[in-house]
């Protein structure tokens, strides 16, 4: 290590001859003035002359990414070496059609999507300001690809082509989340006002990101951008009626010559949520719903994060710090069976009654980036905490003293991670060599018992190449092998006799050491006959060790009604998965279409025994994991129209089935069939200072009858949104939208949503608004 | 050559897709013959808790839970009476009679009778909720 350091010591001492970038952007062969210029790596923007010429001074050697914008026209990203040959130029084309510009930052330093082969979908800090959803997760469900689970306030999981829990990976300033991902009734613990970008990698992809890559990579930056000069302060505000919520955010960012720093904090409050219905059936039964609000199902959450950067000749460093409490009510009914005298209204719509959960994450992490003579050098070390703990009131059947408190279930993680990836560029193209490691710490506490304390460690490493093999066609290809190793701790609780008298004790986990190791690769094709047609064909791998509980667990799950038992002798789930997309555009229309095949190997999953679990347990039917071959299949899509110019419709939708090849029965938790229209006319010219449009859209979900064991079918539904946004864009630009989501208070079934067990409706007409300003 | 292996796969994985074995999706079918609903008890009379559980292909378990119907909301827990039963069985078809003992002393006020079932894929049959009444005369 001490070497390694040296090593990195020794190149930084480089004196780094500086030279100059210069260009020329042109549309229809004459120049184009006042185009925005912006170089990734040093975050510097520069306006085009009258003669469509730019210059960036004082760049050291090496490799760098310009952005180009210009209203009208298609963003571009090019490459440039420096020292430069010559000038470059760079041809824009014309377009109306809002071609997302999509970048991956993998590193502080960018790469360009159109040559990997993968498929990606971004959200912006536009777009994330300006949706007027619950939260970040529901913004990202709008995505062709991605859908969610909803577990109730403030709360959902993701879920890409058909995949979620441990099989999706995010990622926050370059470093993986660990959040007892496999839980149900888990959340993503990130709150919108920390993060300014989302990109979203979809598709098996454990080449570079190792073990949980399999149905996407979700890539979360708290600095996307960095803060104008000087200082500058973001306020913004988000109202929804159907749970009354409140979510204020601000934040104020400074910079000065090449340092910065951002301070934002961020609170979001939320009553009970309304519903379209004053019942529900469940098991014959029927339930009533007072007030047509979902008791118990408040929340309130605090956010907060600090950062500090640098951005020098030999480099960029970044500290950066994030913050997370949340406190979400469960709906009594959906913890457990459905109790008459637990649902009687309490007559406050914003309390928080057992059971409920908290959450407490907060995530340090150090990103920096050396320029190297070659290539440049990143290495990004990570801390994170995260506790999470239910309490309910204890169940009367067990013998033994009655627990001292209410904490049910409590499980504390910290996990150190740390990357370090070399970015170079032999001959043509550009390659990256990779190591990774993480080590985890959980301890489990409460009157509950689920899953045993446990630690591992992780290490991978990884080589990747990307380079042109003709003019039009860019291959990229690469390996890596990892390596685990688990200590998982015995669990023993006394037993007692009808006396109440400890008669002994019972194991519910054995001791045990497991280690796994695996080895994958990648190779893709991208293929771009002109600017106007990209296609892509990726046979990608994608694995994942056995989690925890998945080997150990010993205990009642609340989030899914059922008692889950481990399986020590699992293996490494793996995918071998073959994607593709075509996609077309010119200057009214875009359409993607994307498709996709994973043969799975050792598929891991809950399977009934038949058997029931003692009430004193948990109750419920005791499942066990097992693994068996698997195939999934899909497909989305994404059409864009101007109709005229100021018309513009947008179809998107995604489907997927999955499929165990050992019991012939369909993989649980697929989402259904859905289309997503969505119609936006711009009432002012685009290029005016203040513009306003309307907008409606539909979304329809088919029904689901393709379900796995014990899984309930879902009917078909649709549901409608309209609304209407204002944006000044002076110097200190100003947003404000008004959204109405389920217009027709609509009471629909979702298939992927935690109240579809007790038939309970999805929330009703919600009226949304956010507003941003900046100065 | 490379024709011949492409049909021999895409034969393959259309047969191996298509020859699936059919699963068994049916759910037992739980049915009471006594106790009615919303019926009365006194403490220390017996419940005679009688029916009938079917299914297509093999049964499993049944599964018989009465406990307090006041929630779990109580704290003492001592004198609240609270039963568990959990039986194998096997077949397509199992008759239930089982006599359920109220003790003397069992608290009085609702409680709830649940009878559950599955079969031996694991199919879980739609439970049967009772709610009895147990008070002294």
């Amino acid at each position: 290590m001490r070497i390694f350091l040296f090593a990195v010591f020794f190149f930084f001492t480089f004196i780094l001859k500086s030279q100059k970038i210069e260009g020329v952007v042109l549309g229809d062969s004459s120049p184009i003035a006042n185009a925005s210029v912006f170089l990734h790596e040093f975050s510097k923007v520069v306006i085009t002359s009258q003669n469509g010429e730019f210059i960036f001074e004082n760049i050291p050697n090496g490799t760098y990414h310009l952005h180009i914008n210009f209203l009208g026209y298609e963003p571009e990203v090019v490459l440039v070496q420096s020292p430069q040959k010559n000038p470059i130029t760079i041809e824009l084309h014309q377009s109306s059609i809002e071609i997302r510009e999509i970048e991956i930052e993998e590193s502080l330093l960018n790469s360009i999507n159109d040559n990997r082969a993968r498929n990606i979908e971004v959200l912006n800090q536009d777009q994330i300001s300006n949706s007027t959803d619950v939260g970040l997760v529901e913004a990202m469900a709008k995505l062709p690809g991605v859908q969610m689970i909803n577990i109730g306030n403030n709360a959902a999981k993701p879920i890409i082509r058909g995949l979620g829990f441990n099989r999706v990976l995010t990622n926050v300033n370059g470093i993986k989340q660990e959040g007892q991902q496999w839980g149900a009734d888990h959340g993503l613990a990130i709150d919108e006002g920390n993060i300014e970008s989302i990109e979203i990698v979809k598709g098996a992809n454990s080449l570079i990101y190792g073990s949980d890559a399999l149905g996407g990579v979700i890539n979360m930056h708290q600095n996307s951008t960095l803060p104008d000069f000087g200082t500058s302060v973001n306020i913004g505000l988000k109202l929804n009626s159907v749970n009354m919520r409140y979510a204020p955010k601000a934040s104020i960012g400074f910079r000065k010559g090449d340092f910065f720093t951002k301070l934002s904090g961020s609170f979001a409050k939320a009553g009970d949520i309304a519903v379209p219905a004053s019942s529900f059936n469940y098991n014959t039964f029927v339930y009533p719903i007072y007030n047509e609000q979902l008791k118990n199902t408040a929340s309130h959450n605090y956010a907060g994060s600090i950062s500090f950067g640098m951005i020098k000749k030999w480099g960029q460093l970044r500290l950066n710090h994030i913050v997370f409490d949340q406190k979400i009510g469960f709906f009594p009914g959906a913890h457990g069976r459905p109790n008459f005298n637990l649902l009687f209204d309490d007559s406050n719509r914003f309390d928080i009654d057992m059971p409920y959960q908290t959450i407490n994450n907060s995530n340090t992490s150090l990103q920096t980036d050396f320029y190297l003579p070659k290539g440049w050098l990143e290495l990004d070390v990570g801390f994170q905490q995260n506790t999470r703990q239910e309490f309910e009131i204890p169940h009367a059947h067990k013998l033994g003293p009655a627990p001292e408190n209410n904490l049910a279930l409590g499980l504390s993680l910290n996990t150190i991670t740390a990357n370090i990836r070399y970015h170079f560029a032999p001959g043509q193209g550009k390659s990256i060599v990779g190591v990774s490691g993480q080590h985890q710490q959980n301890n489990e506490e409460g009157f509950e018992y689920f899953l045993p304390s446990f630690n591992t460690s992780s290490t991978g490493i990884f080589w990747y190449r990307e380079k042109p093999v003709t003019e039009n066609v860019i291959v990229n290809y690469g390996a890596r092998a990892d390596y685990l190793s688990q200590h998982i701790a015995q669990k023993n609780i006394p037993v007692y006799n009808q006396l109440n008298e400890e008669i002994g004790d019972t194991t519910l986990t054995q001791k045990r050491d497991n280690s796994f190791q695996n080895i994958t690769g990648a190779i893709g094709f991208v293929f771009k006959p002109d600017h106007t047609k990209v296609f892509k064909i990726n046979l990608g791998s994608g694995f994942r060790f056995p989690t925890v509980p998945e080997l150990s667990a010993n205990g009642f799950h609340h989030g899914t009604f059922r008692f889950e038992v481990g399986n020590t002798n699992l293996k490494p789930e793996r995918t071998l998965s073959l994607d593709g997309s075509v996609n077309y555009h010119n200057k009214k229309f875009a359409i993607d279409v994307s498709p996709y095949v994973n043969y799975f190997l050792n598929y891991i999953f809950l399977e009934p025994t038949g058997k029931f679990a003692s009430k004193a347990n948990g109750g419920g039917q005791i499942h066990q994991y097992n693994q068996a071959n698997s195939l999934h299949l899909g497909l989305e899509f994404f059409a864009d129209w101007h109709i005229i110019k100021a018309l513009h419709a947008e179809l998107k939708g995604d489907g997927v089935f999955g499929y165990n090849l050992n019991t012939n029965r369909n993989l649980p938790f697929m989402p259904p069939i859905n289309l997503r229209l969505n119609l936006s006319y711009q009432i002012s010219k685009p290029e005016a200072k203040n513009t306003a449009e309307v907008f409606a859209g539909s979304n329809y979900f088919a029904s689901q009858n393709l379900v796995a064991i014990n899984e309930l079918e879902t009917p078909q539904s649709i549901i409608f949104n309209s609304g209407v946004s204002f944006r000044n864009k002076s110097k200190n630009p100003f947003q404000i939208k008004f959204e109405v989501q389920n217009l027709f208070n609509t009471a629909y079934l979702y298939h992927l949503s935690r109240f579809r067990l007790l038939n309970l409706p999805e929330a009703g007409r919600s009226l949304n608004m956010s507003i941003n300003y900046k100065f | 050559m490379i024709n011949m292996k492409t049909r021999i796969l895409t034969v393959a994985l259309i047969l191996g897709l298509t020859s699936c074995k059919k699963v068994d999706e049916e759910k037992p079918v739980i049915s009471i013959e006594t106790p009615a609903n919303n019926q009365h008890f006194e403490p220390g009379k017996t419940i005679d808790l009688k029916g009938k559980i079917t299914d297509n292909e093999a049964l499993s378990q049944v599964k018989i839970d009465m406990h307090s119907g006041d929630g779990h909301i109580h704290k003492s827990t001592k004198s609240i009476f609270d039963f568990e039963e959990i039986i194998d069985i096997e077949g397509k078809e199992y008759a239930l009679n089982l006599p359920i003992t109220i003790p003397a002393d069992a608290d009085t006020g609702l409680y709830h009778l649940i009878i559950e079932a599955t079969d031996a894929e694991g199919n879980e049959a739609e439970f049967i909720e009772l709610d009895l009444e147990i008070h002294e005369h």
